[in-house]
């Protein structure tokens, strides 16, 4: 296997002591080994843009038709979506904030999701279907929350992320489960940093 | 009744052919009749900002230890706050982006859920502290239905309101709009145009 490529996304509001991001540091350095290359969006350091209307009305021109202002409208977003399309995985830093995703990382998946480039809408002869145009990856999700239990129904996230993830063609996606994090001791904590690694292992 | 309270929310990046806004406009003006008050949110003209590590730990911090620092750091979530006490109907017009809500209204989200200002945690858990609210959603979409298993946004919002407090929650149903025929849009436009205070809407 060639080395590995991984891009590292953090979401959490929190620069140190930040659960996901050592978690996904773990993760990411585990998944790469000696010869793997990691790109890092921290994307609450260098938030991204929200969806504006000079993005809606550039997304939604044909590329052709394109100005080289509504070209220049989506450059960020096309920005994400090379750094996404050149990896082999990604790893999402994703701590729970009131109960679904940090905006920071609803921003990227808006910037992320874009059809013709990361997703299509296919009209052949049967019933229209929308094909996922980001193959061959395999997302890790490290999500600790303040106590609210990943796949309870009061968790608005973990669902989510599956399928608009899937819904781009990345239907491996897998969770670190840190739910409650900041009440486990130190055993536990080191316990799960070791599960990282054999879970990048397992890869 | 006296002349209500209406804090309007929107959240839709497109201003001009907005599904969203054109049923919030009606609606709105409805509500308001000839005496409301109603305060205009903008979160796509003036998109709020992210909580980031000085906000959280800022909004960790106990207020009367607050630095004048961590109190401006909190100004914006404060005011953001204080337009939802002061509404009695609040109006948030959402577009929904990517079967969810759009990451500009998520960031207002996180920055109104605040312990001590619109919750509080009890021996029973954590309770609401915004009562006595109606929120009226306006959802448009592109496709997804309402309530249908691609809509992560409308049973989100019901959910994260009442955390806060708020369980009148009333939906203006929007969602599909390109593929609705005229006459029922025009039924939707309808409900929006002829709302009252008392008006209850069944989610579907």
């Amino acid at each position: 296997m060639t080395a590995p490529r991984i891009l590292t996304l953090y979401s959490s509001g929190r620069t140190t002591q930040s659960a996901s991001r050592e978690l996904a540091d773990r993760l990411s350095h585990a998944l790469a080994g000696e010869a793997g290359a990691i790109v890092t969006r921290d994307l609450v350091a260098q938030p991204l843009p929200f969806v504006d209307e000079s993005f809606v009305d550039a997304a939604f021109t044909p590329p052709a038709s394109r100005t080289q202002t509504q070209v220049d409208a989506l450059r960020i977003s096309t920005e994400v979506m090379d750094e996404l399309m050149g990896v082999d995985h990604v790893v999402i830093a994703s701590p729970m904030y009131n109960y679904s995703i940090p905006a920071a990382l609803k921003a990227w998946i808006d910037m992320a999701a874009r059809a013709n480039e990361t997703f299509r809408y296919v009209f052949d002869d049967g019933d229209p279907y929308v094909e996922g145009l980001v193959k061959n990856k395999t997302v890790w999700i490290v999500m600790p929350t303040g106590g609210t239990a990943l796949g309870s129904e009061i968790d608005f996230a973990t669902d989510y992320l599956k399928y608009v993830l899937g819904f781009m063609g990345m239907k491996d996606v897998r969770f670190i489960d840190a739910a409650g994090w900041r009440e486990f001791d130190e055993a536990r904590k080191n316990q799960l940093r070791d599960d990282v690694f054999a879970l990048a292992a397992s890869a | 009744m006296s002349a209500p309270n209406i804090l309007r929310i929107n959240s839709s990046a497109r201003t001009d052919g907005s599904v969203s806004r054109e049923l919030s406009d009606l609606l709105t003006r409805a509500l308001a009749g000839d005496s409301g008050q109603v305060v205009v949110r903008d979160l796509a003209a003036q998109p709020v900002p992210q909580v980031n590590v000085d906000w959280v730990g800022a909004n960790f911090t106990d207020p009367a230890e607050r630095s004048d620092g961590q109190r401006e750091t909190l100004k914006g979530s404060d005011e953001l706050i204080a337009e939802l006490h002061a509404a009695d109907h609040i109006v948030i017009g959402v577009a929904m982006y990517n079967f969810s809500i759009p990451s500009s209204l998520k960031a207002w989200i996180d920055n109104v859920a605040r312990a001590r200002e619109t919750f509080k945690y009890t021996e029973d858990g954590p309770e609401g502290l915004l009562t006595g609210k109606t929120v009226w959603l306006v959802m448009a979409s592109g496709g997804a239905r309402l309530d249908s298993e691609a809509d992560f946004a409308t049973p989100y919002l019901r959910f994260i309101l009442g955390f806060l407090g708020i369980t009148d929650v009333r939906v203006i149903n929007g969602m599909g709009w390109p593929f609705l025929e005229d006459a029922d849009k025009d039924a939707v436009r309808d409900l929006a145009r002829t709302a009252t205070t008392d008006t209850l809407l069944a989610a579907e």
